[in-house]
């Protein structure tokens, strides 16, 4: 069991910048995702804990001890690829054990070990069997079996979803955080959905391009994200943003973007009055955006008229894509909504959700 | 006629020039040939029915027996030579060594040359008086070492031995770095994560997912070794007194030197149940379906 620590970790590949400047610190037990788009310093973060590539700069901690010059197989970790990396030509049994007979385990400690990885994992049943007779699910938990086995003080995982299907990834998912919570152990996941990241990690480290953006819990990252990119990156569908201007009326503020202008509420309105006359990113979520027919009692909303684009029926909601000039919105309104395409709606804005973003550093103005 | 039926006759009719070829100059001369071994023939007068008098003959005679111990040493010894070598220098390659398209080239060019360009070049080299090898020997100061490498008989089956190794390896070594770069490198990083060294790697992971390779090349090598021809006839032609005598030569010369063409077919025939019998055991040996991953 151990805590990780990256303390001012650079990593470059000839001049292109992998990680800048990652710092940050992981308790232990922690379930910590790296999460953002391709090329964002994920899996390199993650790889550099695990030894797979060289640091360029700083150092990384596991629990108390510097690891930068030791290897992989002493760091007491284990790792489960996107690919899983089954030995094909092993069967389940060996796979998970052959780790363990390297290090000379003795034959009854692999041959217990196996087995309770195994029936944690359901997979007694396979253990003579070849990878490539099992299905994508089986393999996954094969190579989270022999992750098990190592008993490792920290479970690294690159995007192990991202070959399974949609239905074997939302069962899989909840699966892994049973097994987090079981072993006790700290997990450090790697992936580029953000679904998966807010629903299983304790925290997120939100990358784009190297750099961290936002390190936060999930609740956290979605009601009060950093920036642009973090707000437009959490969420699905992805915020709204909209290029609108700050004006004042009357001693009350607003945000107005040309076809529609919005009271901002007194807390909002004290954060963005440096912004009087200037333009911001004003945004605001879909599922904050409701029919004016169905509107949630009790919100702060402000009313605006657009016109129904196309919708997507949904089952137990409607997204509905609304048109304000030029500029493209959704709203997630109730299942009984009259919107139509090509006639216009009124809806309403829950104005206490919403975020307003400086138009230079795109940081969240507070 | 069905479409599945003139489809059938087209390729029937796209094959059959091929197999017609493949019947006048494999089939039919083999067929010959065990025919020919039943007689004792000089290609002039009528043939004379021995029945399996000549194999009976092959069997006491000391200089086939030679013949066979040479082709089974090249069985063994630079088959083995050239597989452990092949191996390691690929393993080197993929493990990415600095020059690695120049080395691959250089180990690969004698490959390009025809066995018997290479059989005259090293019958240079290895000539006692102007050969490259007893020059640099006597140059550095051990004369006591250069040799008349293809003259004397307990030498001579290892030097050529070395020419067979030195023209394989470099072939094999591509073939098998072409498996090797298929290999997933997660199964590398997977494996060091294990705690494997590089010996392990090499054991665990590069043979198993490279052996389909190298069952073809095992059995390719043992082909080799037992029809082996061209480099022993231009290098010494089976000589000296037959120490370097092989199958191949003893039937060409009982054939076309001798005119003892049913003795030189009994010499084939064995040869070819050799040959079929070691394609045997290396496919069933060495089988195993293909890895899938």
């Amino acid at each position: 069991m151990a805590s990780i620590t990256y303390e001012h970790v650079w990593k470059r590949f000839g001049d292109v910048i992998a990680v800048q400047d990652l710092d940050i610190f992981i308790e232990d037990k922690e379930f910590l995702v790296f999460v953002g788009p391709s090329g964002c310093g994920k899996s390199t973060s993650l790889r550099l804990l695990a030894g797979l590539e060289e640091i360029t700069e700083g150092k990384i901690y596991i629990g108390d001890r510097l690891v930068n010059d030791v290897p992989p197989k002493d760091r007491n970790i284990a790792m489960v690829f996107q690919s899983y990396a089954l030995y094909p030509h092993m069967s389940v049994y060996d796979n998970m054990a052959f780790g363990l007979r390297l290090r000379k385990t003795p034959k009854a400690e692999i041959d217990r070990r196996v087995k309770e990885a195994a029936a944690i994992l359901g997979i007694e049943n396979l253990l003579d069997r070849k990878p490539k007779q099992l299905s994508g699910g089986q393999r996954q938990r094969v190579a989270l079996g022999r992750a098990i086995v190592r008993e490792p003080a920290v479970f690294l995982m690159d995007e192990p979803l991202s070959n399974l299907d949609a239905k074997l990834r939302v069962q899989t998912r909840a699966e892994i955080s049973k097994l987090h919570q079981r072993l006790e152990t700290t997990f450090i996941y790697v992936t580029h959905d953000q679904t998966e990241a807010m629903t299983m990690g304790t925290r997120i480290c939100v990358l784009k391009d190297g750099i961290v953006q936002q390190v936060d819990t999930p609740q956290n990252l979605y009601e009060r994200p950093d920036n642009v990119f973090v707000a437009g990156f959490i969420g699905s569908p992805a915020m709204n943003f909209f290029d609108v201007t700050v004006v004042e009326q009357d001693g009350d503020l607003y945000v107005d973007g040309g076809t529609f202008r919005l009271k901002l509420p007194p807390e909002k309105a004290q954060a963005a009055r440096p912004y009087v006359g200037k333009q911001v990113v004003f945004g605001a979520r879909p599922e904050d955006i409701h029919d004016r027919e169905f509107s949630p009692p009790g919100i702060r909303a402000e009313p605006l008229t657009a016109t129904v684009d196309v919708t997507e029926l949904m089952g137990k909601e409607v997204y509905v894509y609304l048109l304000t000039g030029k500029k493209q919105f959704i709203a997630i309104t109730d299942p009984r909504t009259r919107a139509r395409v090509g006639r216009e709606i009124d809806v309403v804005v829950n104005m206490d959700n919403i975020h307003l973003f400086d138009r230079d550093t795109e940081r969240a103005i507070r | 006629m069905t479409r599945r039926q003139e489809r059938a006759m087209l390729t029937v009719l796209f094959l059959l020039p091929g197999l017609l070829v493949y019947t006048i100059f494999v089939v039919w001369p083999g067929l010959q040939a065990f025919w020919l071994s039943l007689y004792n023939w000089d290609g002039m007068s009528p043939a004379t029915y021995v029945g399996l008098g000549n194999f009976l003959k092959l069997a006491k005679d000391t200089l086939a027996q030679k013949a066979i111990l040479n082709n089974a040493f090249f069985l063994i010894v630079p088959t083995l030579i050239t597989l452990v070598l092949a191996l390691l220098f690929a393993e080197l390659i993929r493990g990415g060594i600095k020059g690695s398209s120049f080395f691959q080239v250089v180990f690969f060019f004698p490959n390009l040359l025809s066995m018997v360009i290479v059989g005259i070049i090293w019958l240079f080299v290895f000539s006692p008086n102007l050969g490259l090898l007893n020059g640099v020997l006597r140059g550095v100061g051990l004369d006591g070492l250069a040799k008349p490498w293809l003259g004397v008989p307990g030498l001579v089956v290892p030097a050529i031995s070395f020419v067979m190794v030195w023209m394989a390896a470099g072939y094999y070594m591509v073939l098998l770095i072409a498996a090797m770069k298929n290999i997933p490198v997660e199964l590398y990083e997977a494996a060091m994560l294990d705690g494997a060294n590089w010996f392990q790697d090499f054991w665990f992971i590069t043979i198993p997912m490279v052996w389909d390779v190298l069952r073809v090349t095992i059995t390719l090598l043992f082909l080799g070794a037992i029809q082996q021809f061209a480099l022993v006839w231009v290098m010494t032609e089976g000589g000296p007194n037959g120490a370097s005598e092989v199958l191949a030569t003893f039937m060409y010369k009982n054939a076309f030197r001798y005119f003892n063409i049913g003795y030189g077919s009994a010499a084939a025939v064995v040869m070819f149940i050799l040959v079929f019998f070691f394609s045997l055991i290396s496919f069933r040996w060495m089988s195993r379906r293909s890895i899938e991953y």
